[in-house]
């Protein structure tokens, strides 16, 4: 594991924001941000509404700010990419290369006698 | 008959009757490369006769209408003229509206699934790289899921995720050599290959775009094993494609046929590499079958002139 480099400035901020247990402000965030990296106000403000816009966050107003929380938890988005991904197996939407699609236990016994028989032959 | 004509046959010959020939031809995946070179041939051959026969035609009907054209000229000093021929000039009026009209047609369906495919994709590599854990190698990240499971997907940055279930079933060799297996994919652009394959799968559902787009998509992953396999050595990607490939209900492994699935014919492959003479032999035929593929236009227009 690793800390996220500075340009996914993104994924740092929903790792921020899954955190939280409260809904959070954009200055909340600089603050946290500002204290191990140099960033401009606004430069978190833009990637904030990015985020409302692309429907990770939702917001309300609060005074004179915005109130942003989460639309899906982390693991709830997980779980909605990883079905996406595997029922569609790359063919429709997103072009997915599955390093293996899932075999069924037929084929997978299949591989195995045929690896040892070609194991053997090779002896 | 014309050259336009004969053109045209050739090209619906090449879409319904190449696919299974080329299919027995680069199924072991003795030499994947040239097997997706093969396919690719074949694609570009077909579209590439089938426009040459609708400028032959065309050119034709036109000059059919309106006498002598410089178009007619130029092509003359190729020795590409047609005169009328047995279509007629309705007839061929008739095919170069047709013909416009497909390619028209094609044309705009192929770029709006080439452009939903890449925006899914990428949108797809976006929301990965947002919702995993990164981890030391830039670009790979691991979300959680209870199927072990690896993939690359194209985006702007491409992802590689891998899932905490195959993140922590896999050793330290086998997870480097799927890794290096699914940045071979980045590294050559296998995804741009394949969305505009299954773009034109989409757009023009002919024998040759359907098989060919699962096809090189087969091979492409014998490509990316070879590179894992050049960089890690045999055994980790074939650990990682037994580990991977479990299903979650195994059963005894008695009285089945020989491997015909695509992941068998891949295992195979690795634990057993073709012979230098047999790895030569399936590249001199698949070099014929290019030359043969991309000469018959030629020999066409031999023919119909002499």
């Amino acid at each position: 594991m690793q800390q996220r480099g500075f340009g996914d400035l993104e994924a740092v901020i929903m790792d921020l924001i899954w955190d939280y247990e409260d809904p959070v402000t954009v200055r909340q965030i600089f603050d946290e941000l500002s204290a191990d990296r140099q960033i401009a106000y606004t430069t978190v403000m833009s990637t904030m509404d990015n985020l409302y816009r692309k429907e990770w966050l939702r917001r309300e107003r609060s005074g004179k700010a915005y109130l942003y929380r989460p639309v899906m938890s982390r693991e709830e988005r997980s779980a909605r990419l990883m079905r996406a991904a595997f029922e569609t197996g790359g063919d429709t939407n997103a072009v997915l290369a599955f390093f293996v699609e899932q075999m069924s236990a037929e084929e997978s016994a299949q591989l195995r006698s045929a690896l040892r028989r070609g194991g053997n032959r090779r002896r | 008959m014309t050259t336009g004509l004969w053109l045209l046959l050739y090209g619906a010959a090449l879409a319904w009757l190449s696919p299974s020939l080329l299919r027995r031809l680069t199924k072991s995946g003795v030499s994947p490369q040239m097997g997706v070179a093969a396919w690719l041939t074949a694609i570009a051959t077909t579209l590439i006769a089938w426009v040459i026969a609708l400028v032959l035609i065309g050119v034709a009907a036109i000059d059919g209408a309106l006498g002598t054209s410089a178009a007619t000229l130029c092509l003359e000093l190729f020795g590409l003229s047609e005169h009328g021929g047995m279509l007629g000039l309705s007839g061929s009026i008739a095919l170069t509206i047709a013909g416009i009209a497909l390619s028209f047609v094609f044309l705009v369906r192929t770029s709006r699934w080439v452009t939903r495919l890449r925006s899914r994709s990428r949108e797809h590599a976006n929301a990965v790289l947002l919702v995993g854990r990164p981890t030391t190698r830039p670009g790979v990240v691991i979300v959680d899921a209870e199927r072990s499971a690896a993939y690359c997907v194209s985006g702007r940055p491409p992802a590689i995720v891998v899932t905490s279930a195959a993140w922590s079933s896999l050793n330290r060799s086998e997870l480097a050599a799927v890794l290096a297996h699914e940045q071979a994919h980045i590294a050559g652009r296998h995804h741009q290959i394949l969305m505009m394959l299954r773009a034109m799968a989409a757009a023009l559902p002919l024998p040759l775009m359907q098989h060919g787009a699962h096809a090189v998509a087969e091979l492409l992953e014998m490509c990316a094993d070879d590179a894992a396999a050049r960089r890690h050595g045999v055994n980790p990607i074939l650990g990682g494609l037994l580990a991977m490939a479990e299903p979650r209900h195994p059963v005894p492994a008695e009285g089945l046929a020989a491997a015909d699935t695509a992941v068998a014919a891949r295992a195979m492959r690795l634990a057993q590499p073709a012979r230098e003479r047999a790895k030569w032999s399936q590249r001199v035929m698949l070099a014929m079958s290019m030359t043969m593929m991309l000469g018959a236009p030629a020999l066409i227009e031999l023919l119909c002139h002499h």
